[in-house]
């Protein structure tokens, strides 16, 4: 599995808070067009690995590469202009505002003098493309987000990266609070993401979820990456070790 | 049949301005039985002149509200404004210039709040609070307390009118409401104003500059809390420090009453400019009604707390409707 060329790495990345290491000198390669997922107890800084990658965080140390050329991230719309779009576990919507200017959220199409008007029809044709690019059943585009189901908020938020240009969906924790019709329906979003050719990080704490819909596994413990492993290659109990920091070492070696 | 009741129900809950208008019509028809002097053009003519300072400082107040900032200097900033306007034209200087000035001063006073609240951290509310007192001090030092006359200047303005009874100031004020509907609705700007009040969080991770943007409401608001002092100078022909103190606090309960809550990430202009109307004729219909300034005052404030009560018995009825 050596030959592919990552679409996205950390060298030696750190972030610490206080006294906190909450990222140690983290090594992490993320392949194009295949789901990747992060997987960790609490605490062990999956969270802030991804806020270091999408801008929210500045790392304190190491470098990030993106298409094998390193990156300058200084804020979100820096990561967004690398193609790497983070949906939160809370989604970051707006409430009151309708699912397409959520989806243009930060990134509004404008047009008139000096670009000062919304050009709310583009904005409406365009997400109702991308919408019906992942199979959301979202009717209208206009509806506001607070009449959302939470998989469809879940849609929408991944709508937004996809309006942005994204290509690395990043995915932290999408069927943490979402019932079993609905975390079906974003397991198939995460499978239709890679069938367009994205790719995508999926952050959770469900393991029988990442062994269905990932191609790799990472694991991070105490903010070290313990490692990454192809799907195949590893069982389920190897995962739970190197999850608990058991047996790290040898797996390590393995 | 059913299906029109609830059509009905869902207008009135959806929209608080056709609320507004049934009242004002309600309370039209009561104060004109008992004093038909009321229903008089001139009456109207009197009403629409009296609205337009406060109906402009409702805009500003309007767009920051939403925003889930406020400026509570907003009166105390329409006195040094038209204090300063004022002293420029007693000194010879053009009217128009020294409104223009005036207007200026105003921006960057409005918008020193809002560099006040990024820089320190601080809500609004407390830095525009202690505004109030930077303001007044500064226009009593500038005037020394005593009253600016400016003679007759700008009377075209001020007591000017289209058709023979729209007053001029009334227009300007209208095309103010015009401008910032069209700032909420139909800009980024006023798509950033909702989304920085409804989940700053969320506008910050979508990549949007908050700092810059509250800057830019604050100016915005600056801008017709000066074109307000302006009108209110060009209405009144004098200005001193204490001109349109109490004024935010008036503007501030129409932008409530006319259904934009203050927690921020919800409302429209048009709900405030029915609230100010509202605000503007239950006034009128209380003079009218020969009613003593003392129990008008007390009228004018448990309006404003009906007003609350109304805007939340309808957040929950629109959320069962939806239900």
């Amino acid at each position: 599995m050596e030959p592919m060329q990552p679409i996205l790495e950390t060298r030696g990345l750190c972030k610490r808070f206080g006294f906190v290491e909450a990222v140690k000198n983290v090594d992490w390669q993320i392949y194009p067009g295949q789901v990747t997922a992060l997987l960790g107890d609490n605490g062990a800084g999956k969270s802030t690995l991804i806020k270091l990658i999408s801008g929210a965080y500045q790392a304190d140390a190491g470098e990030i590469w993106v298409r094998g050329q390193q990156a300058r991230i200084k804020g979100p719309v820096d990561a967004f202009n690398l193609g790497i779009a983070p949906v939160y576990q809370n989604l970051e919507l707006v409430e009151n505002r309708n699912v397409m200017l959520n989806m243009f959220l930060g990134n509004e199409l404008t047009h008139g003098p000096l670009g000062i008007f919304l050009d709310k029809k583009r904005m409406a044709d365009q997400s109702s493309q991308v919408l019906q690019d992942i199979h959301s059943r979202i009717p209208d585009v206009r509806v506001p987000v607070a009449k959302l189901s939470g998989g469809q908020r879940q849609v929408v938020a991944v709508g937004r990266a996809l309006v942005r240009g994204g290509d690395i969906i990043i995915l932290d924790e999408p069927t943490a609070a979402l019932g079993v019709e609905q975390t079906r329906e974003v397991l198939r979003l995460i499978e239709t993401l890679r069938a367009n050719g994205k790719t995508v990080i999926l952050i959770s704490h469900n393991l029988s979820q990442v062994l269905e819909v990932a191609d790799w596994i990472s694991v991070m413990f105490h903010g070290e990456m313990v490692g990454t492993r192809a799907k195949d290659q590893v069982s389920r109990a190897d995962v739970v070790s190197m999850i608990m920091g058991t047996k790290a070492d040898d797996l390590a070696m393995a | 049949m059913m299906e029109l009741s609830g059509k009905l129900k869902h207008l009135f809950v959806s929209r608080q301005w056709v609320f507004l208008v049934l009242v004002m019509v309600i309370i039209s028809i009561f104060t004109g039985a008992v004093n038909p002097r009321f229903l008089t053009i001139r009456n109207l003519t009197n009403l629409l002149s009296q609205v337009a300072v406060i109906g402009l400082l409702a805009c500003g107040a309007t767009i920051l509200i939403i925003s889930g900032e406020i400026d509570i200097s907003a009166g105390a900033n329409v006195g040094l404004t038209a204090c300063i306007a004022a002293i420029l034209m007693r000194s010879g200087m053009s009217s128009p210039l020294a409104a223009l000035l005036g207007i200026l001063v105003a921006i960057v006073c409005s918008t020193l709040i809002g560099v006040g609240c990024i820089i320190f951290r601080a809500p609004s509310f407390i830095i525009s609070l202690a505004s109030i007192s930077v303001f007044k001090g500064v226009a009593l030092a500038l005037t020394s307390g005593t009253l600016q006359m400016i003679m007759g200047r700008m009377e075209y303005l001020g007591s000017g009118t289209v058709l023979g009874f729209i007053p001029i100031i009334f227009m300007i004020t209208l095309l103010g409401y015009v401008a910032t509907h069209a700032i909420l609705s139909y800009t980024k700007l006023g798509r950033h104003v909702y989304a920085i009040g409804d989940n700053p969080r969320a506008a910050f991770l979508a990549g949007i500059n908050i700092a810059r943007n509250k800057i830019a409401f604050f100016a915005l608001n600056g801008f017709f809390v000066g074109l307000a002092a302006i009108l209110l100078l060009a209405r009144v022909g004098a200005a001193q420090p204490t001109t349109g103190s109490g004024m935010e606090l008036q503007a501030i309960g129409a932008v409530v009453i006319g259904g934009t809550p203050m927690t921020g990430g919800k409302g429209n202009v048009v709900g405030t400019f029915f609230g100010v109307l509202l605000w503007g004729l239950i006034a009128n219909a209380l003079n009218m009604l020969g009613i003593s300034p003392f129990w008008q005052e007390a009228t004018m404030g448990s309006l404003i707390i009906v007003a609350v009560a109304i805007t939340s018995l309808r957040a929950l009825a629109e959320k069962s409707l939806l239900a």
